[in-house]
């Protein structure tokens, strides 16, 4: 389709910035009032997060002070520079965290942090800005008390805003056993609020101690297991409809190794199949599971970590290293890193505004027990 | 043996090219579908910048017939050292088309005209390119933007954001 000229500089227009970086797209608020405008558009905002060429990847890893035996081990934080990973120097990014703490995300460029001030954050790496959130007032059942807490995080496409979302896991102290239902409560970041719902019943699902929301068009998701059959489960959650639904997941031993994550465009799983020492891609079309790629047979693979670009994979090696295979070199490459406990994730640069008022600063407390507690 | 058509430019200099290589044109293939372009197909474009189409028609062209006669074996190993020569010449075209601002937005114009989305999106990722690092007085000069911001109004968004204008 041929449009007119003017029409058409400012579709080039759009389409340049669309592809820029946050740094360049802060300054440039400054060229004038249309430029500022577009650039704080929610929908730009969210178009110019949908670039897989900008995706980059982060690295978390647990590390050991060998010299002393009773230190506590630490957790490194790294993103390589290079999104297509031809070169792999990485930035410590440590240091830039505004407060201590355990992360979330990252989500749309933006993480969560659960602050060891018992402050819940959240905070965009690319535009330097966090927020504290509003204190979470959520009645929970008697003698109950939050046994684990996780997040999710999303656009909502109804209304055009970003939702965090934390489901609690209780437990009964009565029955001294996981209670039959969790909490859910939705906050907006455009109203700086939390709206509580209607627990679910989730007394069914085993929820593993941490599983990272995967957002897709509208749909936060993780992955679970049923306690009956141990058969996987995704666990998805509209952010428009606020409802909750469930997709089976494909027919797998209990007992395999499973990371789950969006592979291209498409909610997938990347398998460890034990006996066969191969690597499966399970990707779920139209609410069917089918096996689009498997790999191998491979010697000394522990675990799968997550999905790269183009079919590509990370796997966490027995010799604690952590490789990327890509299928269509047939070629496993080592990243250099010796650690374990490692996760992956794609992080791409986000203009999601996070920026709070400063008043906010005190009014959040959350207890301990929300930071995780294990059975 | 190839069948040839004949573009004429704006400023009426004829160009012989191979059908494979204009019908990227979704314009100039419908042109010749509808009958239309009998003998010389008259195009709204000037010489100087059809000849730049025509340069990146023909490389992308090239490209298109060398992988569908490659079998699968081996091909990506051998896209990897294609690329490399592709990277090489995009690069060359990239840097004539940096060197002179008007050919590139004559150029952006010929690829809307013609219909051309790969050229399009390669242009704008050249102009974004070029203008990451730039400051925004560089780039109202570049756009023929006006600056509709009083002076206030400009520095509360430089002071809130201080580290984005540091180099």
């Amino acid at each position: 389709m041929v449009i007119s000229n003017e029409d058409f500089f400012e579709d080039v227009v759009y389409a340049v910035l669309v592809m820029l970086p946050v740094k360049s797209l802060i300054r440039f608020r400054c060229v004038c009032k249309s430029w500022d405008a577009l650039i704080k558009d929610p929908k730009f905002i969210s178009k110019h997060l949908k670039n897989d060429n900008k995706i980059r990847l982060i690295v978390t890893y647990t590390v050991v002070d060998e010299e002393d035996q009773f230190a506590y081990p630490t957790e490194a934080f790294h993103l390589f520079i290079d999104e297509t990973l031809k070169d792999l120097t990485r930035e410590d990014l440590d240091p830039h965290q505004p407060i201590c703490g355990y992360f979330g995300g990252p989500y749309e460029g933006v993480f969560s942090i659960f602050g060891i001030n018992n402050r819940l954050h959240l905070w965009n790496l690319a535009t330097k800005e966090h927020r504290p959130l509003p204190k979470c007032k959520t009645n929970f059942p008697r003698y109950t008390r939050i046994f684990r807490t996780n997040t999710g995080f999303g656009w909502d496409p109804n209304t055009y805003e970003y939702k965090f979302i934390l489901l609690f896991t209780l437990w009964d102290q009565k029955r001294n056993a996981l209670y039959d239902f969790s909490h859910v409560s939705v906050y907006t970041l455009s109203t700086n609020s939390w709206k509580n719902f209607e627990s679910f019943k989730s007394s069914h699902y085993h929820m593993p101690c941490s599983f990272d929301c995967t957002y897709l068009d509208g749909f936060c998701y993780w992955l679970l297991q049923f306690r009956s059959n141990g058969h996987r489960v995704l666990l998805s959650f509209h952010l428009g409809e606020e409802v909750f639904q469930e997709i089976q997941g494909p027919p797998l031993p209990e007992s395999t190794e499973v990371a789950f994550g969006l592979n291209g465009n498409s909610l997938s799983l990347l398998i460890l199949d034990n006996k066969a020492s191969c690597l499966e891609i399970w990707t779920l079309k139209e609410n069917n599971w089918f096996k689009q790629l498997t790999a191998g047979p491979f010697v000394g693979i522990f675990k799968p970590l997550g999905f790269w670009k183009n079919d590509a994979f990370f796997v966490e090696s027995h010799s604690n290293q952590i490789l990327l295979y890509d299928p269509h070199m047939d070629e496993m490459r080592d990243l250099g890193i010796k650690s374990s406990y490692f996760s992956v994730y794609h992080y791409t640069e986000s203009l999601i505004p996070i920026k709070g008022d400063e008043s906010f600063l005190d009014s959040f407390h959350i207890p301990w027990h929300v930071l995780s507690m294990d059975e | 043996m190839a069948i040839m058509y004949a573009l004429k430019s704006s400023d009426n200099e004829i160009f012989e090219v191979e059908q494979k290589v204009i019908e990227q044109s979704e314009t100039i293939k419908k042109m010749i579908e509808d009958g239309a372009a009998t003998g010389e197909i008259p195009l709204q474009v000037s010489s100087k910048t059809l000849a730049k189409v025509l340069e990146w028609c023909k490389q992308r062209q090239h490209k298109t017939v060398e992988n569908e006669n490659d079998d699968n074996k081996g091909k990506r190993k051998k896209e990897r050292d294609e690329d490399d020569d592709i990277k090489e010449w995009e690069n060359k075209f990239s840097d004539e088309l940096k060197a002179d601002k008007d050919v590139l937005f004559d150029l952006l114009l010929a690829s809307n005209y013609l219909d051309l989305p790969a050229l399009l999106s390669f242009l704008c990722q050249l102009v974004a390119d070029m203008v990451a690092g730039k400051m925004p007085e560089e780039i109202r000069r570049m756009f023929n933007i006006e600056n509709d911001f009083t002076p206030e109004e400009e520095k509360a968004i430089t002071a809130e954001h201080g580290w984005a204008f540091q180099p």
